[in-house]
């Protein structure tokens, strides 16, 4: 098949985002047809949230439907389907009877499923009574567990940043999180503190890229994170590693060094992990972050080693230190 | 009776399973990327904000840059409200509460503590909180018009708003 037909296939799927495996065998070859796929899973996801017009249509067919008597309703529409079975296709009811028809079918299912609890107790209260405790343990047991994974899929996930937040749409865990590390940096007396509230903005950026990474249509969304996360080490981490002060820098340059460098290697790895699953774009994207990372990392390495250099911080413990953090 | 207590066991086994479950590292859903593509400019801000924070070793540099990003918020909080969407509006004016009380007026006060009444210093301050006024003031106003069907929504956003005006200490 051309990319022009796999486009047209993906504009008929229901699921763009989970294509059968011939096409994703394409998709994992073609960034053209990836861009195509994501667009597409990207107005399926926007779709629900699209205004619709007001339309009393629905208010009237609920007036309609109560304002029957239940019995009425149960007969008419019992006739309506015995006619349209009777007559097949060909024989269609001169006035559709939508409410008639949802009425009587959820009526006969109801009546099904009394019956069968009323077979399920008669059965069980005819067995002997060793068996009889047995099927009603059973029953009982049946009934917890149903309960237990009810319970266990309803209980809600963690949310994706460290503050508790709920998960509506409205409430941005990211937003709330990001405006602590700036109040954070507003009440922020020395460098020390603001490189402090710097590396956890980072960290903010970077544990977000890895949470979107596994979505495929996180692309574009990937790719504005990673440029933010750029910002904040280039732009704020590394320029106040400059202020830091001579007591304390060696080993903070060291900690976030660290931190930077093991973030480097998770969303390194992470790429990886993904790579069959996720487009190419963000694949490259964190090859990016993790690029960045490692050139922080590298940069305050360099800083430290500038700090070693200077006679106000030529402490014997500095250069210890260095040795034991210097990676191959 | 030993066969009643085989069961209780068996259901409290299961019942210790199903709640024993670590919690599992959620993938978030697709609505998080709507999430992240709405607040991507206000993120931004936030960002270039903590940025000029971070430069800033000034207290009232520090507070100045507070209100520029309690303006930026003002603005988000407005847009929400003429979008009807009055869960943001209390959720971003949450948020407007904390940088002015936390960003604005606790280093404001901390300054003011320092300096005595009549000096330099002081008259900056209070130009500093009168920025902060223009900010909430016209946004007080906006939001009785714009909010006025969701009478709940917005009697919440106006306590704190007013809760973060009171945090400033005013001169005698």
């Amino acid at each position: 098949m051309k990319c022009k037909e796999f486009k047209y296939f993906l504009l008929g799927c229901e699921n763009p985002d989970q294509p059968p495996a011939d096409v994703k065998a394409h998709l994992a070859s073609c960034a053209d047809c990836q861009d195509w796929q994501n667009r597409l899973a990207l107005i399926e996801l926007n779709v629900p949230f699209l205004p619709v017009p007001e339309s009393a249509a629905r208010s009237a067919l609920l007036r309609r439907i109560l304002s029957q008597p239940a019995h009425v309703r149960t007969k008419e529409t019992k006739t309506a389907l015995a006619e349209q079975t009777v007559s097949g296709s060909e024989a269609a009811p001169s006035e559709p009877k939508p409410s008639k028809l949802i009425s009587t079918v959820g009526s006969e299912q109801r009546d099904s499923r009394t019956r069968r609890g009323m077979r399920i107790w008669a059965v069980i209260r005819d067995m002997e009574p060793s068996a009889r405790r047995y099927a009603t343990g059973a029953v009982a047991a049946a009934i917890l567990l149903v309960i237990f994974a009810w319970t266990v899929i309803r209980t809600p996930q963690r949310p994706i940043a460290n503050i508790a937040t709920n998960s509506r749409l409205t409430s941005d865990p990211l937003v709330a999180t990001i405006l602590q590390r700036d109040l954070r940096l507003a009440e922020a007396e020395n460098a020390a503190d603001r490189f402090r509230a710097l590396a956890l903005l980072a960290d903010d950026f970077s544990d977000e890229v890895k949470n979107l990474a596994p979505l495929p249509e996180a692309r574009e969304v990937l790719d504005d994170m990673v440029t933010k996360y750029e910002k904040v080490v280039n732009g704020g981490l590394v320029e106040v590693a400059k202020d830091l002060p001579g007591g304390e820098r060696v080993k903070l340059l060291n900690e976030v060094g660290d931190r930077l460098h093991k973030t480097g290697r998770e969303v390194e790895e992470l790429g990886v992990k993904l790579s069959p699953r996720i487009p190419k774009a963000s694949r490259d994207t964190l090859q990016r972050l993790s690029q960045i990372a490692y050139d922080g990392d590298k940069k305050l390495r360099d800083l430290r080693e500038v700090s070693v250099r200077r006679p106000e911080n030529a402490l014997p413990s500095v250069s210890t230190v260095l040795v034991q953090k210097e990676r191959p | 009776m030993k066969r009643n207590v085989s069961l209780s066991l068996l259901m409290i086994g299961f019942a210790a399973l199903a709640t024993a479950q670590p919690p599992q590292s959620a993938t978030p859903g697709p609505e998080r990327i709507l999430q992240a593509q709405r607040n991507q400019k206000l993120v931004e801000k936030l960002v270039a904000s903590g940025l000029s924070l971070a430069r800033a070793t000034d207290r009232l540099d520090r507070a100045k840059y507070c209100n520029d990003l309690a303006r930026s918020l003002a603005d988000e909080i407005k847009q929400a409200a003429d979008d009807h969407d009055g869960d943001r509006a209390i959720e971003l004016g949450r948020h407007l509460q904390d940088l002015l009380k936390n960003g604005v007026a606790a280093n404001l006060n901390k300054e003011r503590s320092q300096f005595p009444q009549g000096s330099a210093r002081e008259t900056d301050c209070t130009r500093i909180r009168d920025d902060s006024d223009r900010i909430t003031a016209p946004l007080i106003t906006d939001l009785a018009e714009a909010m006025k069907d969701n009478p709940v929504a917005l009697n919440q956003l106006l306590d704190v708003i007013q809760e973060a005006k009171a945090s400033f200490i005013r001169p005698d």
